[in-house]
């Protein structure tokens, strides 16, 4: 019969199930439209802009990616120093002397949500490009994903954002989580459901975001913060996965660690500041999909660390004081390979239904989006990123919400 | 915003039904796997007559075997019965919605007759051990995990000098309970040995070698 911890699996693997299989229905009704965009029929003006701090090593590159950038028409280039120390205006100025489309602005040191704030009220463009110093946009994202904008209902196009170069085993790690994203994204906008414009490179409607009040400076994901604002008063993001900003990633784990924390708090500001829409039909995809998705993901992956930790503790326990670990281990592997190949049962069935649905919705995020073919043969990595990096999640969840509710986190600087 | 909540309804709506369609499926096809595994083991209770059979006649045959003989072939009729018991418990604790009681009551009969068999070759060969371990089927405490492994690891190192005998006590047998009252058995799980020694905390193989001169 089943035990307290087995009905607690059960009831996590059936909820994980029902998400997954909500994702394959929302892919079969969008998956003929993927990866069309309109053609754009206008052309409106675009001011690209760039906060930097302290960004002298990239600021240089960016640059030249960003002019490289394709569109019929001039666009505007800010470059916002949110009070580097280093040599970065030095290094836009000289550039600027050469490109009259650069304009550089120097001001105190404030934060990104403030920076961006600074550099939207300078922008003349229509259309606001917000841009991370160490995003590599394709040449041809601007002309793929502007054409969005011809319907006036739309605030902001975000498009797929993938790592740069991953050398590192915590950046492989992330390439694939960044590569699994676009797919999702495109799939939820269905539902009109797109929860974040990324800041690495986000195309917003430079009037709106104005009207709204701008970015949220006290969020420490003002990204996350204005496209629930967005969706709040009614308009539309669209996700352009065709069009490809390259990015470049924490290197190691102590750097993604503190990045997460600074996601997840911001996560947990949003959340706390839009709740009062959880099911508002009004707003039903705030009300109805991303509240929901976040605080059931929020609780289900802090609940299934606890349950596979109490598992792992209810085994180590039965060999304390330790007397037979080498029967003991033969004594579990048996067990082990006798449930899952010999005498399956509902929990094994479901455990690898789910499974197989979570591998097969990897595949398909690669293939359907034709996201880097080389990931999809590194086999190990994608091992270790279903065990070992997920694993991580909730325990940044749980830390991150600990330093959020002792309020020990700052928002400006950086 | 009305046509986005129609497609979220409608997205839910359809993911529940595929969703109740293969929870159902599942649970369809876990029922199937174990009510097969129930038949299997119906059919391993034939086996059960085999090995009770084999264990009276041992006993009335035993008279005129050496000790030598009657501990290799107890130990060898030990075997096949622990063995058979490991076999049925992966099937039995596999299983989820079926429950196989009459199957660990008669693998427990099996044990108590084996045990009685025992304790009479005992007599006449005095340098044999019998180390009974009372469990709960039931109520599987932390504790009991600790003795399990013990017990597992010592069968490995000590199945050649000792009879091993498992008795789940809380399947209402009537010759369970009154070992439990002869022995004066009150914690669960419980080690006793050579039916003079009576184990119910957790020790170290060594201490239980005490008992039984294993090494």
């Amino acid at each position: 019969m089943f035990s307290s911890i087995e009905i607690c699996l059960l009831i996590s693997t059936l909820a994980a199930l029902y998400l997954t299989i909500f994702f394959y229905v929302a892919y079969a009704s969008e998956r003929s439209s993927l990866r069309n965009y309109p053609k754009p029929k206008k052309f409106p003006s675009i001011s690209i802009t760039i906060p930097v701090y302290n960004g002298a090593n990239l600021i240089e590159q960016t640059l030249e990616a960003v002019r490289k950038l394709e569109y019929p028409r001039d666009f505007e280039i800010i470059v916002v120093d949110d009070g580097s120390t280093d040599e970065t205006p030095q290094i836009v100025s000289k550039i600027a002397s050469k490109d009259p489309r650069i304009k550089l602005f120097r001001k105190e040191n404030g934060g990104r949500g403030n920076a961006r704030n600074y550099g939207l009220r300078h922008a003349k463009g229509e259309i606001v490009v917000t841009m991370d110093v160490d995003a590599r946009p394709e040449k041809d994202c601007l002309m793929k994903a502007i054409g969005f904008f011809e319907d006036k209902d739309v605030a902001a196009v975000t498009i797929s954002c993938l790592v740069h170069e991953p050398k590192t085993f915590m950046q492989k790690l992330q390439a694939i989580e960044y590569a699994l994203i676009p797919l999702m994204r495109k799939i939820i906008e269905s539902f009109n459901a797109i929860y974040a414009v990324p800041g690495v490179f986000g195309l917003f409607r430079r009037d709106v975001v104005l009207s709204l009040g701008g970015f949220d400076e006290k969020n420490l994901t003002e990204d996350i913060e204005i496209a629930w604002r967005l969706l709040a008063h009614g308009y539309k993001i669209k996700m352009c996965p065709d069009a490809r900003v390259w990015t470049y990633v924490p290197e190691s784990f102590s750097k993604w660690w503190r990045q997460r924390i600074r996601w997840n708090i911001g996560g947990i500001q949003t959340t706390l500041k839009y709740v009062r829409l959880l099911f508002d039909r009004r707003i039903s995809s705030i009300g109805f999909f991303i509240l929901p998705t976040f605080i059931i993901a929020y609780f289900f992956s802090i609940f299934g660390l606890v349950l596979v930790g109490a598992m792992a503790i209810d085994k180590l326990l039965s060999l304390i004081p330790l007397f037979s670990a080498t029967a003991y281990g033969a004594n579990i592997f048996d067990n082990l390979m006798a449930e899952i190949a010999v005498y399956p049962n509902v929990i094994i069935l479901l455990s690898a239904l789910s499974f197989i649905l979570g591998v097969s919705w990897i595949w398909l995020s690669f293939h359907s989006l034709d996201v880097s073919m080389r990931m999809r043969k590194n086999v190990s990595t994608l091992l270790l990123f279903l065990t070992f990096y997920t694993a991580l999640f909730p325990l940044n969840y749980m830390y991150s919400t600990l330093k959020f509710l002792g309020n020990k986190y700052r928002v400006h600087g950086g | 915003m009305e046509a986005d909540f129609m497609n979220l309804k409608q997205a839910y709506t359809m993911s529940g039904v595929i969703f109740i369609f293969a929870v159902l499926t599942i649970f369809l096809a876990a029922l199937f796997f174990e009510t097969s595994r129930m038949e299997k083991i119906k059919e391993e209770t034939e086996y059960v007559n085999v090995l009770w059979n084999d264990a009276r006649l041992f006993e009335d045959m035993s008279g005129n075997l050496s000790c030598d003989e009657l501990t290799e072939q107890n130990r060898i009729l030990g075997d096949r019965i622990y063995e058979y018991g490991l076999r049925i418990e992966k099937m039995l604790n596999s299983n989820k919605m079926v429950e196989g009681l009459v199957a660990k009551q008669n693998y427990a009969l099996l044990d108590i007759q084996f045990w009685k068999n025992s304790q009479r070759i005992k007599q006449k060969c005095p340098e044999i051990s019998t180390v009974v371990y009372f469990y709960s089927n039931f109520n599987r405490t932390y504790s009991q995990q600790v003795f399990d492994n013990l017990l597992l690891d010592f069968k490995y190192r000590c199945g050649r000098k000792t009879v091993y005998i498992t008795l789940p006590v809380d399947l209402n047998l009537t010759s369970v309970d009154f070992a439990l009252k002869k022995y004066n058995i009150t914690n669960i799980p419980a080690v006793l040995i050579d039916e003079k020694y009576l184990i119910s905390e957790p020790v170290n193989i060594e201490y239980l070698n005490n008992f039984t001169h294993c090494w």
